[in-house]
């Protein structure tokens, strides 16, 4: 699994600074403008699905063996989809360290909350992160350093 | 205005001493009955001969289409970079544009000026392929290109910039230029080599002090330069300007009046949209006038300020 995210990141930060990873980035700031100055949107928005896809995909293939015990309700259970989103909002959109400095925060976080108050409360921190992340923080922390450096 | 479908110009062809045919020219139109006749030896078979591509015309002969082999006869053959022939285009039950037809020729400036809601800005979309249109056809340079995807005209050459600036707000100004530099451009060789060729284009435009800035600590007037550097980026042959000049004041209008003036004697075709009737007047070689999502005249800027058609449509009865 660390290899798994080794590669995950790698990837990221490959595309993110190669010449896809630019048209994305216009792709983003405005699309009918980056459409006009010749990047091909639709297939970059396709590619970047689908490397999505694959790398979420990868991670779910050792999924079982980490949890021993895989039924409907707990696989497909909300936590995991929220999770997934709330990593990248909370470290960083922008930028490949973004959702390695999220994953690694929320992870942590959730493991104490489980250990120290209770299991339930784990939705109630990533809840609460999010929504705080989303008002104050919208770029993340990634945006947040950027704002501090730039003055 | 249907252009021609052949358009013979002034066709000579000698057989030795014998002129057989003198500076013959004529049209024929799109789905016409054309006769030709004449008495025996007229010259109306070697004529044919020369259309078909079975001889060859002489020196000073001009045959469109095709100036090589048999059976070149399908458009393109007008010298227009830009060809607009019957374009519609509907939104629900409104009808924005109704058939509007109109050619732009190589190096030319070209001047698109109508009422508010006239339709100017649809009919820029539609040829810059950000709306499909729902009638009629677009072609550049004799190509087709109405069904092509906005993102390969502009590497076909037509760019445009937009009335409400749209710049690529995370990027600095360098870098915003970088992105038509290396998608449309095609400089795919990193580094260096974008980096000069947009501080370059900065540079002509009087913007490079700004280069390393984000577009959001920009002027007005830097944030026009800058739609107008990146479209320049792009290395258009046609370039539209959809008002590049609203809301600027006067000096700011003559700046990007001296910057477009510059790109058209670099031979870059230039369509321009504009409010400001000093400036299209003074830009503009030839000018169509838009009204209701209809072509309603056309003509050099005297004679549009001087049509009674265009006041109308302006100042109403």
């Amino acid at each position: 699994m660390v290899l798994l995210s080794v590669v995950a990141v790698t990837v990221a930060r490959f595309i993110e600074r190669s010449w896809v990873g630019r048209g994305l980035a216009a792709l983003r700031d405005n699309e009918e403008a980056a459409e006009c100055m010749g990047v091909p949107t639709l297939r970059l928005k396709l590619f970047a699905t689908t490397v999505s896809g694959v790398l979420l995909g990868v991670a779910g293939a050792p999924f079982p063996y980490y949890v021993t015990f895989v039924e409907p309700t707990s696989a497909f259970n909300l936590d995991y989809a929220v999770n997934a989103l709330a990593m990248p909002m909370i470290g960083g959109t922008t930028s490949w360290v973004g959702p390695v400095i999220g994953a690694v925060l929320l992870g942590t976080a959730q493991q104490l909350a489980t250990v120290t108050i209770s299991s339930e409360m784990n939705l109630f921190i990533v809840g609460v992160v999010l929504v705080a992340f989303v008002v104050l923080a919208p770029e993340g922390i990634v945006g947040l350093v950027r704002r501090v450096r730039g003055r | 205005m249907a252009p021609a479908l052949l358009e013979v110009d002034g066709l000579t062809k000698r057989f030795g001493g014998f002129t057989a045919l003198n500076g013959v020219s004529l049209d024929v139109t799109p789905g016409e009955r054309f006769g030709l006749i004449g008495p025996n030896g007229s010259g109306k078979t070697t004529l044919i001969n020369c259309v078909s591509g079975a001889r060859r015309p002489g020196a000073r002969g001009d045959r469109r289409p095709g100036a090589a082999g048999p059976r070149a006869v399908t458009p393109p053959m007008a010298p227009a970079l830009l060809e607009v022939d019957g374009l519609t285009k509907r939104f629900g039950g409104f009808t924005a544009l109704n058939g509007v037809s109109l050619d732009v020729t190589p190096g030319e400036r070209f001047g698109l000026i109508g009422p508010n809601g006239s339709g100017k800005t649809t009919l820029i979309n539609c040829v810059s392929g950000a709306l499909p249109a729902d009638g009629g056809r677009i072609r550049f340079e004799g190509h087709d290109i109405t069904a092509v995807p906005a993102h390969r005209r502009t590497r076909l050459g037509i760019v445009r910039s937009f009335q409400i600036p749209k710049p690529f707000t995370s990027m600095t100004v360098a870098q915003n230029l970088a992105i038509p530099l290396e998608y449309a451009a095609g400089a795919r060789s990193d580094g260096a080599d974008v980096a000069a060729e947009a501080m370059e284009i900065l540079r002509t435009i009087g913007l490079e002090s700004k280069a390393h800035t984000r577009p959001a600590g920009l002027t007005q007037i830097e944030m026009r330069k800058l739609e107008l550097a990146r479209a320049m980026a792009a290395k258009p042959k046609l370039l539209i300007s959809d008002e590049a000049m609203a809301g600027l004041s006067s000096a700011e209008i003559d700046d990007i009046l001296a910057i477009l003036f510059r790109l058209n004697e670099r031979g870059i075709t230039i369509i321009m949209i504009e409010h400001i009737m000093r400036a299209v007047m003074r830009f503009s070689e030839r000018i169509v006038v838009l009204d209701a999502g209809e072509r309603i005249a056309e003509g050099t800027p005297d004679a549009i300020v001087r049509n009674p058609v265009v006041e109308k449509a302006y100042l109403g009865e």
